[in-house]
């Protein structure tokens, strides 16, 4: 066992200590004698102190001590340790469109879980799918609905896996990082490779097969200046926005912005470009034929735009496969080389270095304050009826 | 009887019954001749203020008007024409009253060891002395309980007081002064046996009195060895005949104590004997009953570790 807040306990022993002192030093009526000629003696208060060799009362001073010792022990937020193994792991599994199947997941997860582990799942946001109680760990690596159209976000799951690593702080001294993922580029953005850095120690990738037939499906682009792209309504006054970002594109120019895409249209969709304000400016949304892009950048007829080199690269990304797909379809299967960084190196992340949870709860606490009033009560009681001291 | 009985026997479970006869036999043998000339005409061994027609002469002197004829030595008046009458030396008895306090600060501390106990055989011892020496004794013990026994020369008078302070416990409060002016009116010679806690002032003012009016006053102190050194344990102490007084002794109020009681048995020696009365000291258990008796009827000074 082992307290959290280990000052009030230090506290409820230097208290316990004076308690002790003070029960030894007692102030009572001292014995009363008889002495004709006790007029003589100075008229001052007929009390006083002395010390005794041994503590006064001792069922008292025992409840009083037991009271300190149990509400400081409380207050200390103790917690029992739990068996510590020599490595624990943080498991995030892949449950996005990008993998082929996804029992394949599933499956590598169970042979790789321990009890005290933590898996977090993720596609295109990341949740924690729990850790010492596996029985629920195969129903929560199925995607909602069976529905897994959404890219997955590996800067959300590496995130989500910060957060989850101090969970296993306690039970483990090193904390390995295991990514299960078909690690499609598409899952990767510019905050991939920064968060990644953040986990101090090296990680496991347990590659799954990517899902390709997902991949080859073209988009259903709508691109068109004078009408009113599909899910976009018209703005009520155009304004002008300075560039357009799309993935690793960036064109400079002072589009005018006629169309936006209102929340409702955004449910489902992915945003694949934005404006500079970081609204949307081209999202696709899966549907029966495949994929539907709708694109609201308006590009004016006169001058060079459409001729620079970034505009070409905007216009080939927006008009290529759907946005993952499209990747793999030009990379195929996952380089080596491009994912080093998630891998790392050097040794095992150390337990130590992440921050203890905050919220550590243990029913100790809970039996020692009460125990603490019980004693309190009784106290009371055995005080009132050998009198007030 | 059966009251007298049953006191004697807790006296006796008590260990306070005292040694009488021993005491007796320590005094026998002493005189206490008179401070003063009696003025009583009664025959006796003390000297007389009276000048009378004893066998024992002392001189002549010459004849006034009124006096008895009878005195006239009518030989002298024959051969010198003149008339003389002859003195002779009287000597008187002096009924003596013993006055014994018997408040609650006598019974200090408890058993034959106590102030009352010191009290009762010095009592005794006294009027035994001077039932010795002829005169009448008499015993007054002033208490809760008050008993008195007029003087009287008669055997046996002894064995009463004996029986009288044996009779009585020390307890209560009292005024000495008046129990003393009672007293007075029967005796030539008042002894006080007292702590003199009490009515200290009034038993003053009636020695003075006294002693203006020729009589012979003693004042007995008696203290207890406890009085004079109290316990060094820090403790709350009493007085047994006011509730009202409760002290804390401690080492601190134990000094001022020492002092203050030291005062006051000085200042209380100093009034007695510029009252004209003989004044001493008794301690319980520094010195035996008969040596203190033999110093009061002596006239020999106190002791000086008592005073």
């Amino acid at each position: 066992m082992t307290f959290l807040v280990p000052g009030f306990l230090y506290a409820a022993v230097a208290a316990a200590i004076a308690v002790i002192a003070l029960h030894l030093i007692v102030t009572h009526q001292p014995r009363a004698l008889v002495l004709p000629t006790a007029r003589f003696v100075p008229d001052v208060p007929a009390a006083a102190t002395s010390r005794a060799v041994r503590p006064y009362d001792l069922l008292l001073l025992l409840l009083r001590v037991l009271l300190l010792l149990a509400a400081g022990a409380a207050l200390a937020r103790p917690i029992l340790k739990p068996r510590r193994e020599r490595i624990a792991r943080v498991i995030i599994a892949d449950v996005s469109g990008s993998v082929a199947n996804p029992a394949e997941v599933a499956d590598s997860v169970r042979r790789l879980y321990r009890p005290g582990d933590v898996v977090v799942v993720f596609d295109s946001a990341a949740r924690a799918a729990g850790n010492s109680r596996g029985g629920s760990l195969g129903d929560s690596l199925l995607p909602a609905g069976g529905a897994r159209s959404t890219v997955g976000s590996l800067s959300a799951a590496l995130t989500s896996a910060l957060r989850a690593a101090p969970g296993v702080r306690n039970g483990a001294d090193s904390v390995e990082l295991v990514l299960v993922s078909a690690l499609a580029p598409a899952e990767q953005d510019l905050a991939t490779e920064p968060i990644r850095a953040l986990w101090p120690g090296r990680a496991r990738l347990v590659l799954v097969a990517a899902d390709t037939a997902f991949a080859v499906r073209d988009p259903e682009i709508s691109w068109d200046v004078a009408t009113r792209p599909a899910m976009a309504i018209r703005v009520a006054h155009i304004d002008t926005s300075g560039a357009v970002i799309a993935g690793n594109d960036v064109v400079v120019s002072p589009f005018q912005r006629r169309w936006s895409f209102p929340p409702d249209s955004l449910r489902g969709a992915t945003v694949v470009a934005r404006w500079v304000d970081g609204t949307p400016a081209a999202v696709e949304r899966e549907n029966q034929a495949g994929c539907q892009r709708s694109i609201a950048i308006s590009v004016d007829s006169v001058g060079d735009l459409i001729l620079r080199p970034e505009f070409v690269r905007l216009r080939e990304t927006l008009t290529g496969p759907c946005r993952s797909v499209g990747a793999l379809r030009a990379t195929g299967l996952v380089r080596n080389s491009g994912i080093a960084f998630l891998a790392g190196t050097g040794k095992l992340a150390s337990t130590a270095l992440f921050p203890a949870p905050i919220n550590v709860e243990s029913p100790i606490a809970s039996w020692l304050m009460a125990g603490a009033l019980a004693l309190a009560i009784l106290e009371l009681i055995v005080r009132g009826r050998r009198g007030e001291r | 009887m059966m009251q007298r009985a049953r006191r004697a026997a807790e006296a006796r479970a008590q260990g306070d019954e005292l040694p009488y006869g021993t005491l007796l036999d320590a005094v026998r043998g002493l005189r206490w001749g008179a401070r003063r000339a009696a003025r009583m005409a009664v025959p006796g061994i003390h000297p007389s203020r009276v000048r009378g027609t004893s066998a024992e002469f002392t001189e002549y002197r010459a004849y006034r008007q009124g006096d008895d004829l009878r005195r006239v030595d009518w030989k002298l008046f024959a051969r010198s024409d003149r008339a003389h009458v002859r003195i002779s030396e009287e000597r008187a008895v002096t009924p003596t009253m013993i006055v014994l306090d018997a408040s609650a600060s006598m019974a200090f501390p408890n058993g034959s060891g106590s102030k009352w106990s010191l009290a009762r055989q010095m009592a005794v011892a006294l009027a035994a002395v001077a039932h010795a020496g002829g005169d009448p004794v008499g015993l007054v013990v002033a208490g809760a309980e008050s008993r008195a026994l007029l003087p009287r020369t008669r055997r046996g008078v002894i064995a009463e007081m004996i029986r009288l302070v044996d009779d009585i416990s020390a307890h209560g409060r009292t005024t000495l002064g008046t129990a003393t002016s009672a007293a007075a009116r029967s005796a030539v010679r008042i002894a006080i046996v007292s702590d003199f806690l009490g009515d200290g002032e009034g038993l003053l003012r009636s020695a003075r009195e006294m002693t203006v009016a020729g009589r012979d006053v003693y004042g007995v102190h008696i203290i207890a060895q406890e009085e004079l050194d109290p316990s060094r344990s820090t403790s709350v102490v009493m007085d047994p005949e006011d509730a009202g007084v409760s002290r804390a002794m401690t080492e601190a109020t134990r000094t001022e104590y020492l002092r203050a009681f030291a005062e006051w048995r000085a200042t209380t020696a100093d009034s007695w004997l510029a009252s004209g009365a003989a004044y001493r000291v008794v301690v319980v258990g520094q010195e035996p009953v008969s040596h203190a008796v033999r110093r009061i009827v002596r006239g020999e000074p106190a002791l000086a570790s008592a005073v």
